[in-house]
């Protein structure tokens, strides 16, 4: 990250130069602080109130009741995951996901991950299947509200600023599937060459 | 377009009925989590910041329009697709950084192709690389085997769908 973000500061302020754009170029950096103000200003409140408003299921027992929904799935898409414990996390991860409550996902999917490493078979610091394939399920992140993106179009005066939602809905759903599958094609058995 | 509209709606139906009939503390529960997503954000507020830096000046540089300037000469949808390029090369690395490029491509036309097109995009996949690292490095795996092809196979596929949804449905 800290190479591609010097590199992009370096390349865009030298092209600036060069092209005689010196004065936009200073504009545009005195603007920061003042942009990254108003841009602050609705990511928090925003974060503030959605993750407020989404505890309130993970206080009634939705996200667990998700949670236990989508285990069979992950028996039928980890078929040799036998490990209770690590479903569990697992699971809680991608539903506390699911409802963008970042905080409650992470804890329960470094506890799955760590678990998952507890009863791998593979040799030390090899990734094992069922990381990869969660992994992939996680980083895949299928979001019922992308609250934020709903709150900065808002904060510009979108009309309908939830028009897009049910898009990213199934462009998630498709990108779950598609990476379980690529994981499943890609997958060999790992040969130990040391 | 009425489910889109319904969704939230429904949504914080759904949470207040059935706080009430578990006989649960709405608002408390609400206090709870707003508190935990407050300290999210105010630990992100650096990188955030950064991000915003690193946009405004690719934007101010004028690099991007030149790159749209040029691909409009070349095919139809060019400047389209030179627009929605930094969004669809942040979406993978870093979600503070995408949020950053959405925020900017809708300031002009918050219910424009472009910013509806980055909108999906945003919700389309999540942060991968990031978080790969984060959860491999926790248990000191760094052999990944094919974990980053598959993931970014995934980010691939929801990127696609969402500017093919977009230039179908808004385009």
């Amino acid at each position: 990250m800290g190479k591609i973000w010097g590199g992009i500061i370096f390349i865009a302020s030298i092209y600036a130069i060069f092209t005689g754009r010196v004065e936009l170029l200073l504009d545009g950096i005195l603007a920061i602080p003042d942009d990254s103000f108003a841009f602050l200003i609705v990511v928090i409140s925003s974060t503030v109130f959605w993750t407020g408003f989404m505890y309130i299921f993970k206080e009634v027992g939705i996200v667990d009741f998700i949670s236990l929904a989508i285990k069979p799935l992950f028996r039928k898409i980890m078929p040799n995951l036998k490990d209770e414990e690590a479903i569990d996390y697992l699971a809680m991860n991608i539903a506390a996901n699911m409802f963008g409550l970042g905080f409650a996902a992470t804890p329960s999917g470094l506890k799955g991950i760590k678990r998952l490493k507890e009863i791998s078979t593979m040799p030390e610091g090899v990734a094992s299947d069922e990381m990869i394939t969660f992994l992939v399920l996680n980083t895949a992140g299928v979001t019922l509200i992308p609250t934020t993106v709903i709150s900065i179009r808002k904060s510009f005066g979108s009309k309908t600023p939830t028009d897009f939602v049910l898009f990213a809905i199934i462009s998630t759903l498709c990108a779950c599937i598609f990476g379980l599958l690529a994981d499943k094609i890609l997958r060999r058995p790992y040969l130990d060459d040391h | 377009m009425i489910i889109s509209i319904l969704i939230i709606p429904a949504l914080l139906i759904i949470a207040i009925v059935l706080a009430f009939i578990k006989k649960k503390d709405a608002y408390h529960a609400f206090v709870n989590g707003a508190k935990e997503g407050l300290s999210i954000s105010v630990e992100i507020i650096p990188s955030v910041i950064a991000m915003i830096a690193a946009v405004t000046i690719l934007k101010s540089s004028g690099l991007i329009e030149d790159i749209a300037t040029l691909l409009r000469k070349i095919f139809p949808r060019g400047d389209y697709f030179a627009k929605l390029t930094p969004m669809i090369f942040f979406r993978p690395i870093s979600g503070n950084a995408s949020l950053a490029i959405l925020s900017d491509v809708c300031k002009a036309d918050p219910d424009g192709l472009i910013c509806r097109s980055a909108s999906i995009i945003q919700g389309s996949t999540d942060t991968t690389f990031y978080v790969i690292a984060l959860y491999f490095t926790s248990i000191g795996v760094n052999k990944w085997r094919h974990t980053l092809k598959a993931a970014l196979f995934a980010d691939f596929v929801g990127i696609f769908l969402a500017i093919i949804f977009a230039l179908i449905f808004f385009g």
